[in-house]
């Protein structure tokens, strides 16, 4: 077993380690109502995740040195982000607003992800179905973001747009070439630009946990780092999986909070029509 | 090679006339425990045809793919009753527990018959670990589709994330015994352990449901 596997499978435990407190805290969280569904959404995503982190763990450690082939896992990924969508529809039930802009933006740039994940994996039936559940959410997030005004400014929204397309152009000129060279500068540079739209996100996180914005702006910026983080692993080969991989961890609690701080304000919201 | 169709025939026809004979939630037990073996017999059709489109041997169709087929065929007949009938939550319980031991049981005849029964400790293992962990999944899964109702989030997401909780359950044990030495005995464990774990956590439950419950 090498070191790549060792500390993926550490990884792994780790993010199992953490989940199942959420998962157990979330369940707590579970009420009827419109703030209430996302929690019970959410518990559901975070069970999916927590048994898809076991089974690539366990996989880690039966078969060190082998690829995984099409296995549940990726199942429970994809049940995982349409439950989060799920909640996040429920959320924002009173203002499903058709925004063509977002759509086209997220079918575009998933469609290109999509296809680099085909290109990579040539697994082109499982990358098509499975890359769904990644559009939906990507286009629910997108859109969420404009209501609860996450974007400070135009300039912040574009910034977003263009990096995220320059890391995807980057890859793709990575399959086009054939020097080694240009190969690995192409590679660490979508690199420093994938982490550093990941830094930029969890500031955002951390300005709008600070400055007690209100749950669901948060909820929607802890989501939209989360997805990323993902997206990022999936860029990432070797040691970077893992520091990727590391990352999409420690955004878990960052929802977590979201969904406690969103609880939280409808529980107060409930208190102040009880009490007027 | 086994037949496995007159062996199901060979099964299901005593119980097919007993159910002219019974009544209530006896009557739906057997007819679930038909419908469970139904559904296993579907299975190996279909993850025998995967196997071949797929390209992935015998061993890995059965580690990675069969959990994904075998739990989609058992989540048929309760969503088709879950929908059709509304029932309880005992009765949701009732029809998932028939199905995963109707399903557990010709799955190890069939077993039984390809394998041999002479070998006490692996008719045990079949019995005790490969037969829990069918009615284990399946418990989950009624527990799962049945708070998805609580809670009003019963959507096509909720489904796929209940039925993915017993696909992952399911295929976790396949992949740790799919390999000699400790992983085979966590595997064994595995499904044991979850029936300990569910057992008091869904009858507690169930009770807590029925004592709320206004009489009639």
């Amino acid at each position: 077993m090498g070191y790549l596997t060792i500390m993926e499978a550490f990884l792994l435990s780790l993010q199992a380690a953490i989940v199942i407190p959420i998962v157990i805290s979330t369940a707590g969280l579970m009420k009827k109502g419109r703030n209430g569904i996302f929690p019970a959404f959410f518990t559901f995503a975070m069970m999916s995740m927590f048994l898809s982190a076991l089974y690539c763990l366990i996989f880690c450690i039966v078969r060190p040195e082998e690829r995984m082939p099409f296995a549940v896992d990726e199942i429970a990924e994809c049940a995982m982000l349409l439950l989060v969508s799920a909640g996040l529809e429920a959320l924002s039930s009173k203002r499903k607003k058709w925004m063509p802009r977002a759509f086209l933006f997220t079918i575009l740039y998933m469609s290109a992800s999509i296809a680099l994940w085909i290109a990579w994996s040539g697994e082109w039936v499982q990358d098509i179905l499975f890359g769904l559940p990644y559009v939906y959410l990507a286009y629910l997030l997108i859109r969420g973001l404009e209501y609860v005004r996450a974007w400070d400014t135009d300039g912040e929204r574009i910034f977003a747009a263009v990096m995220s397309t320059v890391i995807l152009l980057m890859q793709t000129v990575m399959l086009l070439i054939t020097s080694e060279t240009a190969q690995n500068f192409l590679n660490l540079g979508s690199y420093a630009i994938a982490h550093g739209i990941t830094a930029w996100l969890l500031w955002k996180n951390y300005r709008s946990l600070r400055d007690k914005s209100y749950g669901e702006k948060t909820l929607y910026l802890s989501i939209t780092v989360f997805l990323w983080t993902i997206l990022v692993t999936y860029v990432s080969d070797g040691i970077y999986y893992n520091v990727a991989l590391a990352i999409n961890t420690m955004t878990i609690p960052i929802i977590w909070i979201a969904v406690k701080r969103l609880r939280g304000e409808a529980d107060g919201a409930e208190e102040g029509m009880e009490n007027p | 090679m086994i037949y496995a169709e007159n062996v199901l025939i060979c099964i299901t026809v005593p119980l097919v006339i007993a159910l002219m004979f019974l009544q209530g939630s006896a009557r739906r037990f057997v007819a679930s425990f038909l419908a469970g073996m139904a559904a296993c017999l579907l299975a190996a059709y279909v993850g025998g045809y995967v196997e071949l489109v797929s390209g992935l041997g015998a061993e890995d169709t059965a580690i990675f793919l069969s959990p994904i087929i075998e739990e989609i065929m058992k989540l048929l007949p309760v969503l088709f009753y879950l929908m059709l009938f509304e029932p309880k939550d005992v009765e949701l319980l009732l029809v998932a527990v028939g199905i995963g031991t109707g399903f557990a049981t010709f799955e190890n005849c069939c077993y039984v018959l390809s394998n041999g029964a002479q070998s006490l400790a692996y008719v045990l293992i079949r019995g005790s670990v490969v037969g829990v962990m069918h009615l284990v999944s399946m418990v989950a899964l009624s527990v799962g589709l049945h708070l998805l109702k609580q809670y009003k989030v019963f959507t096509i997401s909720g489904i796929i994330g209940a039925l993915s909780l017993a696909m992952t359950f399911h295929a976790t044990y396949n992949l740790l015994v799919s390999k000699q030495g400790i992983t085979t005995y966590v595997g064994y464990a595995l499904p044991l352990l979850g029936a300990l774990i569910l057992y008091p956590q869904t009858y507690r439950y169930l009770g807590k449901k029925e004592e709320r419950r206004p009489p009639a």
